[in-house]
C-alpha cells in the first residue's frame, strides 16, 4: 500500500510526464498513473522506486521526509525573500534609432519632454533600496539611455552614496543599442563596473531590416567593440528579438553571434507591445517560432557536440527550473508573477509600473498596471490596492488552465501579457499564444532529456552548472 | 461518455454520466474546447445524464473527427485522474506549503508513529 503526493501530469504522445512543486520529474509510459491511482504498481518494481524517490509517492500518510519537501518547496519560492530585485528605470523615451518593431514607441532624439526628471531618479534610487533584496540590479532604459549619460552617471553615483551604508551588491546595467556611447560615460562606467546589454538581431541584411536602416548593424557591431575595448569583453551581452522575417534565418542568427564573439544566444519572440503589436498573425506567428526554436536549438546542440561552448539561454533557464532546485531571477518564468515580486520600473513620466510590459502599455495611453507616483510612498506601491489586486490572478497554482498543468512550476504567469494579448489580466489559456508556446518548448526540452538523454545531458548540464 | 456524433447540422453531441464524471471534470474538459466551440450543456430530468453540444465557432472547422473523439475520451479520463490526485493529497499539499512558507524558526517535528 501506499499513499498519493501531490503531482501533476499530462500526456505526450506514448509517454506521461510527471512533476510536482518540488521540482522533480519522471517520464513515465502512458497508462502509468491510472496504475499508480489503482494502486497497481507492485514495490519490486523499479518504478515504484522512481515514483518513491520523485516524492510522487509515499509509503507513510504523511512522508517521513515532509520538512525536507517543505524546504525544497521553500527554495524553488526563495526568489520572493529577496522582493523586488530587478530595479527598470526609464530615463528617456527619446532614441537615436527609431526601429519598426520598437516595443517602447521611442520618440526621435530631439524630441523634448520625454526625460526622467532628475528629482525623480533621486526619490526611485530611495525606493530601490527599500527593497529588502541582498542583490539589486538597476538597469536602465530608454528610448536610448545613453541619450542623458549625466543622468544615470548621477542615479549610479546616488546609489553608491547611499550603499555605503545599505551594504547591497548592485549590478548595474545599461540597455543601449552601443549606437553613439562616448568616451566619457565609458570612463565611468570601467570605475564602477557597469554592464551593457545591446541588440543584435542576426546577421547585417536582418539587423538592418528589422530597424529600418542600412546601417544599424555596422553601428551597433563598432559600438560592440568599443564597449568590449573599453570595459572588457565579458561586459556587453545581446538580445535578439525574433521578427517575422528572423524566423527564416535560424542557422544564420546563431552565426552572426559566434563570429561577433558572443558564446549564448537568447532566442526571444515579439512581444505584443507598441510597434509590434500590429505586427501579424500572432498563432501562425508563434507556432512559426517554435518551429524556429527549435531548428536553431539543434544547430548550438551540433555545434556543442562539436566542441564549441555555446549556449541558448531560454532553454538554460527551463533547464534550471528542471534539473537543479533553485528558482531562476527570469521575471516571465515566475510564479506568482516575475511583476513587482522581481521587477518594478520607474518610468520617465514620474511613475511607477508593474513591469517594463506595463510601462510600455502606457504609451497606448492604458495605464491599467500604473501603481503610482515615484513619490508615493513605498507601501502603497508595493504593497496597495493594485498589487493586492494582481496578486490574486499572479500564480500557476490557482489560476484556469494552468492549476492542473504539468508544467506550472517551470513556466510563469503573466497578468501584464494577458491583459495585452487578451484584453483580461486573468487570461483564457485555451487560446494564449504564450501557453501555447511555452507548453511546446517546454514538452521538447522534456522529449531531448527523455529521448537523447546521453547526447544533450552532458551539454545541458554544462550550461546550467556555471561552469561555462 | 456515450457515443460521439456530428449531427445534421455539423453540431457535436454527446452525453455524460455525472455519476461518473462530476462537474470538476466536465468543466476542465470543455474548458479547453471553448476556444474553438460555443458549448450548451443541459441536464436530462430524473437522470445523472448531461447532455452536451459542440458548435464549432466561426472560422473553426472539424478537420479530424476521429481525433476529437479520442481527444474528448482521453481528457476525461485523464482529468478523472487530476481530480482523484487532487483530492487525495489536498491535505498534505496544504501542509506542504504551509510548513514552506511558515517562518523556519516555528517548524516543529513530527514524530512518527506508523
Amino acid at each position: 500500500m501506499f499513499y498519493l503526493l501531490p503531482f501533476h501530469f499530462q500526456p505526450v504522445g506514448e509517454k506521461e510526464i510527471l512533476t510536482n512543486d518540488l521540482g522533480d520529474y519522471l517520464i513515465i509510459p502512458r497508462g502509468s498513473v491510472q496504475r499508480i491511482i489503482n494502486r497497481e504498481i507492485s514495490p519490486s518494481e523499479d518504478l515504484y522506486k522512481d515514483l518513491l524517490a520523485s516524492f510522487i509517492i509515499s509509503e507513510t500518510p504523511v512522508p517521513h521526509l515532509l520538512d525536507n519537501m517543505a524546504t525544497r518547496l521553500a527554495t524553488r519560492k526563495s526568489f520572493l525573500d529577496n522582493f523586488t530585485a530587478l530595479h527598470i528605470f526609464v530615463m528617456t523615451l527619446r532614441c537615436n534609432q527609431n526601429c519598426i518593431y520598437c516595443q517602447a514607441l521611442s520618440r526621435d532624439s530631439s524630441f523634448k519632454g520625454c526625460d526622467m526628471k532628475e528629482s525623480d531618479l533621486m526619490t526611485a534610487v530611495d525606493l530601490m533600496f527599500r527593497s529588502p533584496a541582498k542583490h539589486l540590479t538597476m538597469e536602465f532604459q530608454g528610448g536610448e539611455p545613453t541619450l542623458v549619460s549625466d543622468l544615470i552617471q548621477k542615479g549610479i553615483l546616488y546609489a553608491e552614496q547611499k550603499n555605503q551604508s545599505e551594504c547591497r551588491q548592485i549590478t548595474y546595467v545599461i540597455c543601449s543599442n552601443c549606437v553613439n556611447v562616448s568616451n566619457e560615460l565609458l570612463e565611468f562606467c570601467r570605475q564602477y563596473n557597469v554592464v551593457f546589454s545591446t541588440s543584435l538581431d542576426g546577421p547585417f541584411y536582418l539587423h538592418n531590416h528589422n530597424r529600418g536602416k542600412i546601417d544599424s548593424y555596422q553601428k551597433v557591431i563598432a559600438g560592440i567593440d568599443k564597449v568590449r575595448e573599453a570595459l572588457g569583453a565579458d561586459k556587453v551581452s545581446a538580445l535578439m528579438t525574433t521578427s517575422e522575417d528572423s524566423l527564416r534565418y535560424p542557422r544564420e542568427i546563431i552565426d552572426a553571434y559566434r563570429e561577433n564573439g558572443f558564446h549564448s544566444v537568447f532566442l526571444r519572440a515579439l512581444n505584443p507591445y507598441g510597434l509590434a503589436q500590429d505586427n501579424n498573425n500572432w498563432p501562425a506567428y508563434f507556432d512559426a517560432f517554435v518551429d524556429f526554436y527549435k531548428q536553431a536549438l539543434e544547430y548550438i546542440l551540433e555545434l556543442n557536440k562539436q566542441g564549441e561552448g555555446f549556449v541558448e539561454e531560454f532553454t538554460a533557464l527551463i533547464l534550471r527550473k528542471i534539473l537543479t532546485p533553485f528558482p531562476i531571477g527570469f521575471v516571465d518564468l515566475q510564479t506568482p508573477a516575475g511583476i513587482i515580486n522581481n521587477v518594478i520600473v520607474y518610468n520617465y513620466d514620474g511613475y511607477v509600473y508593474a513591469s517594463d510590459e506595463s510601462r510600455m502599455l502606457a504609451e497606448n495611453k492604458d495605464f491599467t498596471f500604473r501603481l503610482g507616483k515615484i513619490s508615493d510612498k513605498y507601501e502603497d506601491l508595493f504593497y496597495g490596492r493594485k498589487a493586492q489586486e494582481l496578486s490574486r490572478i499572479w500564480a500557476t497554482e490557482y489560476i484556469a488552465g494552468c492549476s492542473e498543468c504539468a508544467y506550472q512550476s517551470i513556466c510563469g504567469a503573466d497578468p501584464v501579457r494577458n491583459y495585452s494579448t487578451q484584453g483580461d489580466a486573468y487570461g483564457y489559456r485555451p487560446d494564449s499564444t504564450i501557453c501555447r508556446k511555452n507548453k511546446a518548448i517546454i514538452e521538447y526540452i522534456f522529449k531531448l532529456l527523455d529521448e537523447r538523454t546521453e547526447e544533450v545531458l552532458p551539454i545541458f548540464m554544462n550550461w546550467i552548472s556555471g561552469t561555462r | 461518455m456515450t457515443t460521439i456524433n456530428i449531427n445534421d447540422d455539423g453540431l457535436v453531441e454527446f452525453s455524460i454520466d455525472t455519476s461518473i464524471y462530476d462537474e470538476w471534470v466536465i468543466e476542465k474538459v470543455l474548458y479547453w474546447l471553448s476556444a474553438d466551440y460555443i458549448i450548451t450543456r443541459c441536464n436530462d430530468t430524473n437522470s445523472y445524464i448531461q447532455n452536451v453540444t459542440l458548435e464549432p465557432k466561426d472560422g473553426h472547422c472539424i478537420t479530424d473527427f476521429q481525433q476529437l473523439k479520442e481527444k474528448l475520451s482521453n481528457d476525461f479520463i485523464d482529468y478523472k485522474n487530476r481530480q482523484t490526485i487532487a483530492r487525495e493529497t489536498a491535505n498534505i499539499r496544504d501542509l506542504l506549503f504551509a510548513k514552506a512558507f511558515a517562518n523556519s524558526d516555528d517548524f516543529v517535528e513530527f514524530t512518527f508513529k506508523d
